[in-house]
């Protein structure tokens, strides 16, 4: 029985070629999109997962509240970890990463700079879960001058040889590789390169004043965290209050899931890029659209050829078949069909992966195709196409009646028609949302990238100096600044349009001195001008006014807007000891975008300082590989052991996008799969449609229709069932991308001509496909169409 | 208005040809009513057509009203045919999902004609060919001697100068296919030109002449 059907179908498939292409290529292309976005889907909602302990483990986020403004750090401060655990018997156990800052690392002739070091607490192995390779390494993280690398920092410095026991130096310190583990997985919010003890701290180290450590906590099983999160508030009675309720700052703990971090964290200084829940729900969205209209192109595909297969229907029938095996006969032939485009699928994938990690920033291999969550995929798809989409035109068409069928009472794919349409509805509707969301979302990044930054990227590239590098800065750009094609050379503690610093100042404002938090930054001469910022009142630090490197600040428009000052120039503001930083405004600059386009402006201040390790050179554009080439040389002049890298500002900046650019990408890309999908299918119908009505047409134009008229009379039918799918899909993209741009401080609008656009894309769309059938229809010669009986 | 020298149209498919007309000269003149006959497969439908300009020749002249039209392109051929030429089908060959009004209105409306003036002639021609009180209802629900005078007045109602029609009298009845005879002899004494392709010899007694098909080749002609 099985074999017969197989047969059967397989035959049917081999003698309706064409249609079964059509079919294979629409059901590939949803599959492969569908579990591409899957694999995607399921990587990002992976996160931190891997460790044993993942739903025990908890970050604490610092949030700050101060009289008129409100930030959250995903920080704590150094004391927090132990307090808590010492304070509070519901917490386990802590642990804090403590940035080893950017340093140069040697191990014989091998050297590098490294960003990704950190200081850890003993816990680290206790709490988090990483496959240790080689060596031991609990013990690493008690004792100093120990530390333990991933494997492929293990891999760059030692080669293939075994690295344990062997030093690595950086400055005037040491340290013995005591371990090797496996590079931190991918899917994690947080990746380092190397770990070394705490220890190698000195013991009394921060304040409560000082926010800077990741701190992780680790709860016993069945905690209830969130009424812990509610009692730990009590930290800050016992251990801030003091310090901060004079300044009328309130500090409050947030704990975070590590596995919701990736997800749904909105915090720009998240140490890896960030996912994006939205994006998670419209990817699965996306994939099971993609089955589903590959899966409608069959079910329409079947039924529009109903009236072909209902004469073999009827004939089974009268020779004596029920319904039932009838039912099975279509079903095995949707389930063949099904299986064939599976098969083309997985072997896409194959080919298709590297290609797919490059789009998506990801790094899947191979194993990913015995992933539970692929083979849950095929399973689905299996059950969605083969059986969902088989069992309408199974049922559909094992209906029939002998007598009418044999009757010829059934017309040429009038049968479903209703059905056909409201697919076609569907298909384009989803297709037209989708096209509307890509536009929408390329509009917004656009509109980011292009809108007023405040400053003037052009021109200017940045280099970077570690530790003690600083100290020649001035001789570096004494050296640079004698050619003429470089116009300024600054520098800064903090990358413009990539964040700064926060810090607490005693403000002059109507009611006195008061304390405010406020971002700042502190630059070199020439910081203002190299970077084109605007000068709105007073004046930039001047050379020839010593006073303003001492006691000048530059803060910007917000700033002023915040403190209500009238009259900004001459104001007081200073750093909480009054040792630091005691100085007055001399300028006010229009605001720029120091944190980036995904931020809104917020006070800033600009301090000077004479040497800072982000160095900002300004080109005059002309001759610009000399100069490159120029300031290459007199870097190695400066700095013989030092590596020479440098990078655009511009390119800097726009890494911010990236992430953004790179779901777009897939999300354009897999708009243009289901519109290709949605594409086959019509091109599928428009054929039935022409081959049912050869006759009419044949009339039509026997009577005087021209081939203008017959295109009309062929496209006019799908125009209207795409239009309409048109006018469903504009309010309902409309509603959902509005609120995705909720999503953005600064944000474009929709706007009736990228809706326009959409509507037009479509139409046009549809129309090429429709027309190559619609050609052929409106050229048939009249004299065989009327034979068409 | 009809003279045709040497027409053949040849058939082929991959493994066999077939001559459908061979060398077939003919002329018909104005006003006049030929019947063609001859047994199935003779060629007759096959000559209809290309006289119709519905199809091309292989090889030989068609010249109609002194224009040679054997080799148009389709473009050219639609054309040519709209206002001229009208059909009449065995099978009627009406457009199921259009009533009678739009049937009989199609030509028209391809012509071009303002909607108050296809709506008279629609209206007239109904009236004429007795079928006016069925103008809303679809083919379906017409007999076939009704679908039969639905499809006269759509051939006539762009009044053109030629009338083919290609066994307008098979699918019907002996009292229906007199009444579509009488109707075309009606037209024919108006002025139209008819050319008809029938197996009754009762329907050629009405034709002027007789024209005898037989393997795509003229075997005689009767002048009566």
């Amino acid at each position: 029985m099985l074999k017969n059907l197989i047969k059967t179908a397989f035959r049917h498939i081999l003698k309706h070629f064409g249609y079964s292409i059509l079919n294979i290529l629409g059901l590939t292309l949803g599959i492969s999109s569908a579990l591409f976005l899957i694999i995607y889907v399921s990587d990002e909602v992976s996160y931190d997962r891997y460790h044993e302990k993942a739903d025990r483990i908890y970050r604490v986020s610092s949030k700050i509240t101060e009289p008129d403004d409100q930030f959250t750090w995903i920080f704590a401060q150094i004391p927090f970890g132990p307090q808590v655990v010492h304070d509070y018997p519901e917490v386990q156990s802590f642990v804090r990463f403590i940035p080893m800052g950017r340093s140069l690392y040697k191990y014989e002739d091998k050297e590098f700079n490294e960003e990704n070091f950190f200081y850890v607490d003993s816990t680290l192995f206790d709490i988090f879960t990483y496959h240790v390779i080689k060596g031991e390494v609990k013990t690493a993280l008690r004792d100093p001058k120990k530390i333990i690398l991933t494997e492929k920092i293990a891999v760059k410095y030692f080669g293939k040889s075994d690295p344990i026991g062997k030093t690595l130096t950086s400055g005037n310190n040491t340290y013995e590789v005591t371990g090797v583990i496996e590079d931190v997985p991918f899917n994690s919010h947080f990746r380092f390169d190397a770990v070394t003890a705490r220890n190698n701290l000195p013991k009394q180290l921060g304040t409560w004043g000082n926010f800077g450590v990741f701190t992780y906590l680790l709860f016993p099983e069945n905690s209830d965290v969130k009424a812990f999160e509610t009692k730990m508030q009590g930290m800050y009675d016992a251990y801030m209050k003091s310090i901060f309720e004079s300044m009328k700052i309130k500090i409050e703990y947030i704990l975070e899931p590590i596995t919701r971090i990736h997800l749904y964290s909105t915090n720009a200084s998240e140490p890896a890029p960030t996912g994006s829940i939205t994006y998670v729900y419209i990817f699965a969205i996306v994939a099971v659209f993609l089955v589903l209209i590959a899966a409608m192109n069959y079910m329409n595909l079947a039924t529009a050829r109903s009236a072909r297969r209902a004469r073999e229907v009827g004939l089974r029938k009268v020779v004596g078949s029920r319904r039932g095996p009838l039912v099975l006969q279509f079903l095995s032939e949707s389930i063949v069909f099904t299986l064939i485009s599976l098969i083309i699928s997985i072997i896409l994938l194959v080919i298709l992966l590297p290609k797919f990690n490059l789009l998506a920033g990801k790094n899947f291999d191979l194993h990913v195709i015995y992933s539970p969550v692929v083979l849950l995929t095929l399973f689905g798809v299996i059950l969605i196409v083969g059986i969902f989409g088989g069992s309408y035109p199974a049922f559909f068409l094992s209906r029939f009646s002998p007598v009418t069928v044999l009757k010829g009472e059934i017309t040429q794919g009038s049968a479903g028609s209703l059905f056909r349409k409201i697919l076609v509805v569907i298909q384009f509707t989803a297709s037209v949302i989708m096209i509307i969301c890509t536009l929408v979302v390329f509009r917004q990044l656009n509109y980011m990238k292009t809108m007023d930054q405040g400053f003037d990227q052009t021109n200017v590239i940045s280099l970077q100096l570690d530790g003690a590098m600083v100290r020649k800065y001035p001789v570096l750009k004494q050296v640079l600044l004698e050619n003429p094609e470089i116009k300024f050379v600054t520098s800064t503690n903090s990358p413009i349009g990539e964040g700064s610093g926060k810090l607490i100042f005693n403000v002059e404002t109507d009611q006195g001195m008061m304390q405010k938090g406020v971002n700042f930054a502190v630059v070199d001469h020439d910081f203002v001008d190299a970077l084109g910022i605007k000068i709105v009142t007073g004046r930039d630090f001047q050379q020839d006014m010593p006073s303003d490197t001492l006691s000048g600040v530059v803060v910007n428009e917000t700033f002023v807007k915040r403190m209500g000052w009238a009259d900004p120039i001459g104001k007081r503001i200073e750093t909480l000891d009054a040792n630091t930083l005691r100085a007055r405004v001399i300028g006010v600059m229009a605001d720029y975008h120091q944190t980036g386009m995904y931020n809104g402006v917020e006070s800033l201040l600009l301090a000077y300082r004479a040497r800072n390790n982000i160095l900002y050179i300004k080109l005059s554009g002309t001759n610009t590989q000399q100069t490159l080439s120029y300031i290459e040389t007199k870097w190695k002049e400066v700095f013989p052991d030092q590596p020479y890298t440098y990078s655009y500002l511009t390119d800097r900046f726009n890494e911010q996008f990236k992430a953004d650019e790179k779901r777009g990408f897939i999300f354009t890309l897999f708009t243009i799969l289901a519109i290709l999908i949605a594409c086959l299918g019509l091109f599928g119908l428009a054929s039935y449609m022409v081959e049912q009505r050869t006759k009419e047409i044949g009339i039509r134009k026997v009577f005087g229709a021209n081939e203008g008229i017959i295109l009309r009379l062929i496209s006019k039918d799908f125009l209207i069932l795409v239009t309409i799918g048109i006018i469903i899909a504009i309010p309902v993209s409309y509603y959902f991308m509005s609120d995705w741009l909720q999503n953005y401080v600064y944000r474009t609008t929709i706007g009736v001509t990228l809706i326009i656009m959409a509507a037009v894309l479509t139409i046009l769309i549809t129309f090429l496909t429709i027309s190559y059938k619609a050609y052929q229809a409106s050229v048939m010669n009249p004299a065989n169409s009327i034979k068409t009986e | 208005m009809i003279k045709t020298n040497d027409l053949t149209k040849i058939f082929r498919t991959e493994e066999v040809e077939t001559t459908a007309l061979n060398k077939v000269t003919l002329n018909v003149k104005e006003g006049e009513y030929v019947a063609v006959m001859g047994p199935s497969g003779c060629g007759k439908s096959t000559l209809l057509n290309i006289l119709g300009l519905l199809d091309n020749p292989t090889s030989g002249s068609y010249i109609f009203n002194g224009t040679e039209v054997a080799n148009l392109k389709e473009r050219d051929r639609t054309i040519f045919r709209k206002g001229n030429i009208g059909f009449v089908f065995q099978s009627f060959n009406l457009i199921d999902e259009l009533n009678v009004y739009e049937n009989v209105e199609l030509p028209l409306i391809y012509l071009k004609m303002k909607t108050s003036e296809r709506k008279k002639r629609v209206e007239d021609v109904l009236e004429r060919m007795k079928i006016g009180h069925r103008a809303k209802h679809f083919p379906q629900q017409l007999s076939g001697g009704q679908q039969q005078r639905v499809a006269i007045a759509r051939a006539v109602v762009a009044n053109p100068k030629l009338i083919l029609a290609d066994e307008p009298t098979g699918n019907l009845d002996s009292k229906n296919g007199i009444e579509v005879i009488n109707l075309l002899t009606e037209l024919n004494k108006e002025g139209t030109t008819i050319i008809m392709v029938t197996h009754s010899d009762r329907d050629a007694g009405y034709a002027h002449r007789i024209v005898n098909l037989f393997d795509g080749q003229v075997v005689n002609e009767n002048q009566k």
